[in-house]
């Protein structure tokens, strides 16, 4: 392939404690792409993002972000690089919302991160939030305006640890539409999700884990066909034609 | 309101507050003599105005403003509104570090003390800045600075326990329950020696504390030298609480509720609530002294007794509506 991945990641595995929760990862993702990465609690799928995002040190392996070695980058570069949305979506003061999108960006001047702040609120259908302060919000609104912070950064890979989880069904299609479309746009996302309906939906590219290593990782038809739902999920599935495209629906087996 | 318009008028109402603080003490001096004390500072009254009361005053305001300052850098870096020096245990490894100096006699040395209490105050707060990255909980938080608290509080009553001489003992007692009295320019000068520096890395690590906000792993993507920021407030939050303690013992919850005071007029910001806070913190300090020095008691009582006094209340209603915005 002619151009170079956005995120290429090569024989890496992290641990917590003695524990390896990622093992021998290997992946490519190219710039314009929405991964959704799925599996059952405890797969690892944090703990990749964590060490993307250079928060968990690898045991070894290769992360590389647009061809440069991730730790050869600066805070600065890497901030420009990538933008991280944790799940734990807490905010230790009272900020105001604006204030706290324009983190995003905070390798800007300051004016210069309040305007892509006021921006991106907008596009999270959220601008009037802008003066609120977040401890004043409701959890759905929270998200858009942490959302809105990643997106503030406009940051070439944007991995996303669980954006939806705790949303109302509005909030968690606004939220995906909204990646869908800045990857449309030619920034990578890379989103862990629980539900493999809205994966399925939504991801160019599904990638399953369990037990830290990948199991499989192709379009979502193909990644969450029967033997992975049934082996990895204990879940059967039938894919329908829907109105936008395919839709998966589960049973426990 | 802006920044600077708080800061304005907490500057100023400090400044009335430092005036209101001349014209108290044990003589009265009346408008002839005051206008004797300006007139020729070596007088009687003008010895009594700039040598004894303006002093002190002035100290009240310089270590007020020092605990208002750690006690805001303390809550940015720990991320919890209930952190200060007194309550997390800063003060109480601060005193250790004084005590040790004291009894060993060396009390003497220019700067021994000083220096000692803020290296004791660093070390207390390295230790908490070590627990806040490993465990999130921030009640947990809480109770590590008890028992910090309480293990160095036990260091020292070992000093006291062990000491030979009960002159020393006595004198560190007197230290430790805080006080301006009789503080001259050289204990203003010793502050303030350590306050400028730490202003200066405070105002430095103001954008590691904003990020800070968003948890210790978010912060560290947003591209700021977060590592270097934290030390930087790590050193400021150590200097000012040391500085503090040395000159005037343990006084408590002073830099607990300076931040507390002033965080609504900032928008919350951790960053912005450095200047407000010291201020504050002086503003409180200045008033708390005048306060001792009017309530009618045989013994004056001390700073650190009357700021604990009604601290502590205040700090009991300022844990339970942390408590509950932790719950949510």
């Amino acid at each position: 392939m002619a151009s170079t991945p956005r995120l290429k990641i090569e024989g890496l595995s992290v641990s917590r404690g003695r524990r390896t929760v990622v093992h021998d990862v290997n992946l490519s993702v190219m710039p314009g792409d929405l991964v959704a990465l799925v599996g059952p609690n405890g797969a690892g799928k944090t703990s990749l993002i964590q060490a993307v995002c250079g928060l968990m040190k690898p045991d070894s392996g290769l992360v590389q972000l647009d061809g440069a070695d991730l730790s050869t980058l600066g805070p600065r570069d890497r901030a420009r690089a990538l933008a991280y949305l944790p799940q734990d979506g807490t905010v230790a003061w009272n900020l105001p919302a604006l204030e706290v999108v324009a983190l995003g960006a905070a390798f800007l001047e300051p004016d210069g991160a309040r305007a892509r702040a006021m921006a991106a609120l907008e596009e999270v259908e959220a601008g009037a939030l802008a003066d609120r302060g977040v401890a004043e919000l409701s959890g759905g609104e929270r998200a858009r305006v942490l959302l809105a912070r990643v997106l503030a950064s406009e940051a070439g890979l944007i991995l996303a640890d669980e954006p939806v989880a705790g949303l109302d069904p509005e909030g968690q299609l606004l939220v995906l539409e909204r990646l869908k479309a800045r990857a449309a746009a030619g920034q990578t996302v890379v989103a862990s999700l629980h539900d493999l309906s809205l994966a399925a939906r939504f991801a160019d590219r599904v990638i399953v884990m369990d037990r830290g290593e990948v199991r499989t990782d192709g379009p979502p038809a193909q990644a969450l066909g029967p033997t992975i739902l049934r082996d990895v999920f204990g879940l059967t599935g039938h894919w329908l034609d829907g109105e936008d495209g395919p839709v998966l629906t589960l049973k426990r087996l | 309101m802006t920044s600077s318009r708080i800061n304005l008028m907490l500057a100023l109402t400090l400044a009335v507050a430092l005036i209101a603080a001349l014209t108290l003490g044990e003589v009265g001096l009346d408008g002839a003599q005051y206008a004797q004390a300006f007139a020729d500072p070596a007088s009687g009254p003008g010895l009594i105005l700039w040598q004894v009361r303006a002093p002190r005053a002035v100290c009240a305001g310089v270590v007020g403003a020092a605990l208002g300052l750690s006690g805001a850098l303390m809550q940015g870096l720990l991320r919890n509104p209930l952190a200060e020096p007194g309550v997390l245990g800063v003060s109480a490894t601060a005193s250790l570090g004084g005590a040790l100096v004291l009894v060993a006699g060396a009390g003497m040395v220019t700067g021994a003390v000083e220096l000692a209490a803020m290296a004791g105050a660093g070390i207390g707060a390295a230790l908490l800045v070590a627990f806040a990255a490993r465990i999130r909980a921030p009640e947990a938080l809480i109770l590590f600075g008890v028992a910090l608290s309480s293990f160095a509080g036990a260091a020292t009553a070992l000093i006291f326990n062990l000491s030979p001489s009960p002159i020393a003992t006595a004198e560190v007692m007197a230290w430790l329950l805080g006080s301006v009295q009789n503080r001259g320019w050289g204990d203003v000068l010793w502050v303030s020696v350590a306050l400028v520096p730490a202003a200066v890395l405070a105002g430095l690590s103001a954008p590691g504390l904003k990020a800070l906000s968003l948890g210790d792993e978010t912060a560290r993507t947003l591209g700021l030298p977060l590592d270097r920021l934290r030390v930087l407030a790590l050193i400021a939050a150590s200097l000012a609480a040391g500085a503090a303690v040395a000159t005037a013992g343990v006084i408590g919850f002073v830099g607990l509720v300076a931040p507390h005071l002033v965080r609504a007029s900032v928008r919350a910001d951790p960053g912005r609530v450095l200047v407000p806070s010291a201020l504050a913190g002086g503003l409180i300090l200045v008033v708390a002294d005048m306060m001792t020095r009017i309530t009618p008691t045989d013994q004056e009582l001390k700073l650190g007794v009357f700021t604990a006094l009604v601290g502590a209340p205040l700090f009991a209603l300022i844990a339970w509506r942390a408590a509950r915005a932790w719950r949510v």
